[in-house]
């Protein structure tokens, strides 16, 4: 086989994943073309042109789609928000998620069962009761108390995730290190985290999302216009009965920023495959 | 009208049964109402009226909470500079503190079922709602207040008693609306078709329109689902007659009613015929700013819609240049029958700390001061015995037209007609709205959800929660 | 002492602490923070949620004891009934975003860094954007006279001005549709990175038996990602019962309640109708049907699967 035939035969399926995933993202994008066309576009042109392009560009939208929305309050907040609920979240599912991957622990089940469980319960139900508790601690209006009932209810799921790529883990890593002398502790941050880190940051990528779109408890739970949170941005351009749409878009797309370098930040440094060395199997 | 959020919970509301526990079981008798009197209304200014047992001598002052509705007429930079701060600046002893607040309903009632002292004012969306939160206990009876400020003359005693439960009064009615019948005058005269007399008529003039290739009428949920009661109520009053409406709000008839099932029979029929918006799916997905570019472009004849949305039709008529009107849908007999709706209710949270600066704020807004600004503001006037022309000169003059001849018309019985949101009791209300749809779309048989409507219906007087009729 | 070459563990001596404390104290301290977080924000309301599904709770204060009525009227209630079917069909097209998912996150591992990062953002973004944006742009798309629809007169076809989320016969597939258009997405994030831990040598090993893609696919990918596969997929089923946003706000479960979920109906009647009771128990009844995907879980666990 000359260089060139075997150079064709792997540009052909090459080109061949590329093809299906540009499709995908047309799939994905394409119609988001159309929030673009409808953020720059002025309101009045709105019902006549719909879809198309805008005619001439309201790049003033997205002033005053920022200025509306009051996003120099609620980015800020949301981002705070973000931080303190993966804070504390993170580390407290890493650490169950670990401890309910080794079949150590009577009972584990019950506790995967109920958490499991508990994740189904709607909010709906959550709220007057715990809101009635958050007002007596004076915990309403505040971002730490509502960054604390997301970690409750944004755990569970972390601990799922993360806990199935825990428990892909070879054995022989842990033995070897606890071989070694390592204790729980120092097994879990130099052989687990490292091995399970892609897992832990798509948890943590999900829990900052999640937070991020929260509705229920972000608009019930925070009375003080100066906490209020992204979510309450996107409803600044409704009125009784209709929206405005240019408005709206402009909204989505400022959004879109922060959201972007969240995915960017928890999606660049995975690590593929093992680490250094390989495993000699004995 | 009520905010789309709040009209829901006002609709879909039912009042707690387990009140059945509170209230005794005799029922209280309504209050006796008389049609609304002539002259001018009693306004008293704090401080200075009919002393009551506890009635304080000094002004009330202090903080008062109000939380508004993003969504509603009360998040506009006029609101806040026309009326909050106006309040403030004459009424110095008091601070009205107004939050915005995203998904209101259930910020509210979160709030209320846990206890808490804000807000003061609690803005429903309407007098059901108002009922449905006195009879879970919620509110503070007004009664003191309504004697102190002089309230049953300056409001119309009818609007006074739909927040009235048990013989207390627990919320003050505001935004007074409508439901017209928006026409392109353009179109009709071109092609001279005439204003119908009668509900016959309406329908002779919409297969006219048909037969010329327009849509009669141009309707659409998409944007606010509940829509439909606009129609339901429409089609019920004008078709079955308010005076059958009244009797089966009262009870003297049962829902299942011929005339009450002819009346939802005739509107499946006209919804599923053509007539609404090219075909009953189409209806579900258009919007209102479509339903006014039709209308003012030619393309539909007529819409049926509410004081509320007055400006979108204008605005759309200003671009094609086409003359926009207005006429009462006529009923059966031939009577141009407007009706009721309250889109508004103010209580006072049972748990607020200033109840008596809170009543004052109240008071204000009926006040010429208060009206006035409301007016300037975009809000709807209150349900007063004597209309204050001088807020009812800052309206734009259809809308100013439109409601004038609705407070006349409220003076004579069956010349009104009881929208669901205001005048149904809870629990019939839900189920009423709830399961129009399936009726439409053939999978509800009309006898089958008039039956169950009136399950409902006494499921409501049986918990007191029925609806105090003018 | 055998040292191990695994890591960059091996060669460190380490401080003697880390003995094997008391077994049973020993692993539970690593679940404690995440239990004492439940017991505080989460299991009192739970709790409460079950006690009030036994009342007719008005949602304020008042709550008489009813017994079992809710959940008597629950099962009888069509519209229940009809909201169920719903979500049992969101349950039975799940492996479509799943397979879609396998699919596009098998390509990106085979795709360069840069590039994949790229793509998988592009994905990703539908999934980032609230409901109610990305619900507007396809209830535009979907219209039937201003839609996409719109278009297929320029290429000769007349507007056929279907009105796919206005009829009741295909309002429901709609609402899925958008649903797991902004959805799948996800499943690619969560299988991409549970294909990263796959060791290199195993597709090495793979390649040197001449393996065809499918092949790699088939024996490699899925058998080293069942873990993940099988917890997704376990959860996912467990969403398709609370689903919610999609159907609110592109239908509000309608016209005629055709794309009515119990999430929906949650909220119209828990919330909107103040029947705080009967809510609560309708949100019970859809915590029991998810216990039949936990009870899957649980069994497969019970057999030995490592998940």
């Amino acid at each position: 086989m000359n260089r060139r035939s075997r150079h064709l035969r792997r540009i052909v399926p090459t080109l061949r994943r590329h093809a299906f995933l540009v499709l995908l993202v047309v799939f994905a994008l394409g119609p988001l073309v159309v929030m673009v066309f409808n953020a720059l576009k002025p309101i009045s042109e709105l019902g006549f042109n719909p879809l198309g392009p805008p005619s001439q560009l309201a790049l003033s939208n997205i002033g005053d789609a920022w200025a509306r929305g009051k996003f120099s309050t609620t980015l800020p907040n949301s981002v705070a928000l973000v931080l303190l609920t993966l804070g504390l979240g993170v580390p407290i599912a890493a650490l169950a998620a670990f401890g309910l991957s080794r079949p150590r622990i009577a009972g584990a089940s019950v506790l995967i069962v109920y958490l499991l469980v508990a994740s189904t319960i709607p909010l709906q139900l959550f709220l007057v009761p715990l809101f009635f508790v958050w007002s007596k601690l004076s915990a309403t209006s505040s971002l730490p108390g509502l960054a604390v009932i997301y970690v409750a209810i944004l755990t569970p799921f972390a601990v799922f995730l993360i806990r199935s790529y825990m428990v892909k883990i070879p054995r022989d890593f842990e033995e070897a290190a606890r071989v070694d002398g390592a204790g729980d502790l120092q097994v879990l941050w130099y052989v687990v985290v490292p091995m399970a880190w892609p897992g832990i940051l798509a948890a943590s990528l999900i829990m900052a999302l999640s937070v991020w779109q929260e509705y229920l408890l972000a608009t019930v739970f925070l009375l003080d216009p100066d906490t209020f949170t992204v979510v309450t941005s996107f409803y600044q351009f409704q009125t009784q009965f209709s929206t405005d749409w240019t408005l709206e878009s402009a909204a989505a797309l400022i959004t879109i920023v922060p959201v972007v370098v969240i995915f960017l930040a928890l999606q660049r440094r995975f690590i593929g495959g093992l680490t250094q060395g390989g495993l000699t199997s004995t | 009208m009520q905010s789309r959020l709040g009209n829901r919970t006002a609709l879909a509301v039912i009042a707690a049964l387990t009140v059945v526990g509170c209230s005794t079981g005799v029922s209280t008798p309504h209050a006796t109402t008389t049609p609304t009197q002539a002259g001018s209304p009693i306004l008293t200014t704090p401080g200075t009226s009919v002393p009551s047992a506890s009635a304080a001598v000094a002004p009330p002052s202090g903080r008062v909470v109000q939380w508004g509705d993003s969504t509603g007429i009360v998040n506009n930079p006029d609101y806040k500079t026309g009326v909050i701060d106006v309040f403030n600046a004459t009424n110095p002893t008091m601070t009205l503190e107004d939050t915005i607040r995203t998904n209101m309903d259930a910020a509210l009632r979160t709030a209320l079922a846990a206890g808490s002292v804000t807000p003061d004012v609690v803005n429903m969306a309407g007098p059901t709602e108002g009922v449905e939160l006195a009879l879970a206990g919620q509110l503070l009876p007004l009664d003191k207040y309504v004697a102190q400020y002089g309230w049953d003359k300056i409001l119309t005693p009818w609007s006074l008693a739909l927040g009235t439960v048990n013989g207390h009064v627990y919320c003050i009615p505001n935004n007074m609306e409508t439901l017209v019948v928006y026409y392109n005058k353009t179109q009709f005269d071109k092609n001279g078709w005439a204003l119908p007399k009668t509900y016959a008529d309406l329908i002779a003039v919409a297969d006219q329109v048909k037969a010329a290739g327009s849509i009669a009428f141009m309707q659409g949920n998409a944007e606010y689902k509940l829509a439909d009661q606009w129609f339901q109520g429409e089609w019920l009053n004008h078709v079955a007659g308010p005076e059958n409406v009244a009797k089966a709000l009262k009870g003297t008839i049962p829902w299942t009613d011929p005339t009450i099932a002819a009346a939802v029979t005739e509107l499946k029929n006209v919804v599923n015929g053509g007539h609404f918006t090219g075909g009953l799916s189409k209806y579900y997905t258009t919007t209102f700013s479509a339903i006014a570019a039709a209308v003012a472009s030619g393309k539909a004849a007529m819409s049926v819609d509410g004081t509320w949305d007055l400006a979108v039709f204008q605005d759309a008529f200003k671009k094609t240049g086409q003359e926009l009107g207005w006429f009462a849908m006529p009923d059966s007999t031939g009577n141009p029958v407007l009706d009721i709706s309250i889109g508004g209710c103010d209580g006072i949270n049972k748990n607020s700390t200033n109840p008596d600066a809170t009543a004052a704020w109240e008071n204000w807004l009926l006040t010429d001061a208060g009206q006035v600004a409301l007016a300037k503001a975009q809000n709807n006037p209150s349900p007063l015995a004597t209309v204050n022309a001088g807020a009812m000169a800052l309206y734009d003059p259809m809308r100013a037209d439109i409601l004038t001849a609705l407070v006349q018309k409220t003076a004579t019985p069956g010349q009104y007609g009881y929208t669901d949101w205001t005048f149904f009791s809870p629990k019939m209300e839900t189920y009423w709205e709830n399961h129009i749809e399936q009726v439409w779309a053939g999978a509800l048989s009309v006898p089958d959800y008039l039956a169950a409507t009136q399950a409902a219906y006494e499921q409501d007087k049986a918990a007191n929660a029925l609806m105090q009729l003018p | 002492m055998v040292v191990g070459n695994a890591s960059s563990f091996g060669r460190r001596r380490l401080p003697s602490g880390g003995r094997r404390r008391s077994e049973s104290l020993g692993p539970w301290r690593f679940v404690l923070p995440l239990i004492v977080f439940q017991v505080v924000v989460v299991l009192g309301p739970a709790i409460m949620a079950v006690y009030y599904s036994f009342t007719d709770w008005d949602g304020f204060s008042s709550a008489p004891f009813v017994g079992l009525d809710n959940y008597r009227q629950l099962i009888a209630d069509p519209d229940f009934q009809q909201a169920f079917t719903h979500n049992a069909f969101y349950i039975l097209l799940m492996p479509i975003p799943f397979l879609l998912a396998l699919t596009a996150a098998s390509l990106l591992m085979r795709v360069g860094g840069r590039a994949g990062m790229v793509y998988r953002l592009a994905f990703f973004i539908p999934f980032m954007l609230p409901s109610v944006v990305n619900s507007f742009v396809w209830k535009l798309l979907l219209d039937p006279t201003q839609g996409l629809q719109s278009i297929l007169p320029a290429i000769g076809v007349p507007n056929p001005g279907l009105s796919f989320l206005g009829d009741t016969s295909t309002s429901l597939a709609t609402v899925w549709f958008v649903d797991e258009w902004h959805f799948w997405p996800f499943l690619v994030v969560v299988l991409f990175a549970a294909m990263q831990s796959i060791p290199p040598d195993l597709y090495e090993a793979a390649r040197v038996e001449g393996a065809s893609w499918w092949q790699e696919f088939r024996f490699v990918t899925v058998p080293s990602i069942t873990s993940t596969l099988a917890f997704m997929f376990i959860i996912a089923c467990i969403w398709c019962f609370l689903v919610f946003d999609y159907p609110w706000v592109l239908t509000y479960g309608g016209p005629a309640g055709s794309s009515e979920t119990i999430g929906t109906l949650v909220v119209k009647t828990g919330i909107l109708a103040g029947r705080g009771g009967y809510g609560a128990a309708m949100g019970l009844m859809m915590t029991l049907f998810a216990a039949i995907p936990v009870g899957i879980f649980v069994y497969l666990r019970r057999r030995g699967a490592e998940i």
